[in-house]
């Protein structure tokens, strides 16, 4: 009767921590519109490579600046390398998060499917399975919510707290989830 | 103190609801709920929640008081 809880509500992790743009990148989290960044600063490369290639603002002597240009090939070509092989890896990440988002869901299905088992021992895997993958860092909001509506059913089953009219939870609490509330409505 | 009897199956529900909660940017209000996620899975445990001291039973024994 001595022992503290182990798990205080409060002192749960926090999961719904916005990852920084660097994590994203390192991650594989980038998206799409990560990507609007990278599309202005190439377009501004290729523009300024047209004004100074096809219409110089000032004449350009070549003839001078071809020893320059000719001593920066090799940092051009290193550039380029360097380019195509961040590309390369930035593909691989993104095939490799994709595979693994893409098994989540079939173990999410799996879990899904093992919860409806009329089986009690059955179901009870499968939920068990859910509430991990819940946690899971592949798991977006969408998805997480979508497995939380079927934890959510295993919380209705909890027994009314002794003298809970003492407890004062908040205006919009009912002691019960939206799954019990409907149910107790049809 | 007053006995809140749950269910192993029970403790770690609740901890996930409030867990999955967070992740949602949601608050979790039921009482049932986040004191049940303050057991601990097969223990008894004494919780005091909102000023009020219970006992979380979550052991797979029946209760043995009320």
């Amino acid at each position: 009767m001595t022992q503290t809880p182990a798990v205080e509500a409060e002192d749960v992790p926090p999961d719904d921590v916005e990852l920084s743009a660097w994590q994203r990148f390192r991650t594989g989290a980038t998206t799409v519109r990560s990507w609007t960044g990278a599309r202005v600063v190439a377009g501004a490369l290729l523009g300024g490579a047209f004004v100074v290639l096809v219409d110089p603002p000032i004449d350009m002597n070549w003839t001078e600046l071809a020893p320059v240009i000719n001593d920066l090939a090799p940092i051009a070509t290193l550039t380029a390398a360097s380019l195509a092989a961040w590309i390369a890896w930035r593909t691989l990440r993104q095939r490799d998060e994709a595979d693994r988002r893409s098994e989540w869901w079939r173990r999410a299905q799996w879990a899904v499917d093992k919860s409806l088992s009329s089986e009690a021992n059955v179901k009870e895997v499968g939920e068990a399975a859910m509430r991990m993958l819940i946690d899971s860092p592949l798991a977006d909001k969408g998805e997480a919510e979508l497995l939380k509506a079927f934890v959510v059913d295993d919380n209705d089953s909890l027994p009314d707290l002794p003298g809970h009219l003492d407890t004062d939870t908040g205006e919009t609490d009912t002691g019960k989830s939206k799954t019990a509330e409907r149910t107790e409505e049809s | 103190m007053k006995v809140y009897k749950i269910t192993p199956s029970q403790v770690y529900a609740a901890q996930t609801r409030v867990k999955a909660d967070r992740k949602l940017g949601i608050t979790t209000r039921d009482a049932r709920v986040l004191l049940a996620s303050r057991g601990i899975a097969g223990q008894r445990v004494p919780v005091e929640f909102n000023g009020v001291k219970y006992v979380v039973d979550a052991s797979r024994t029946p209760s043995v008081s009320a």
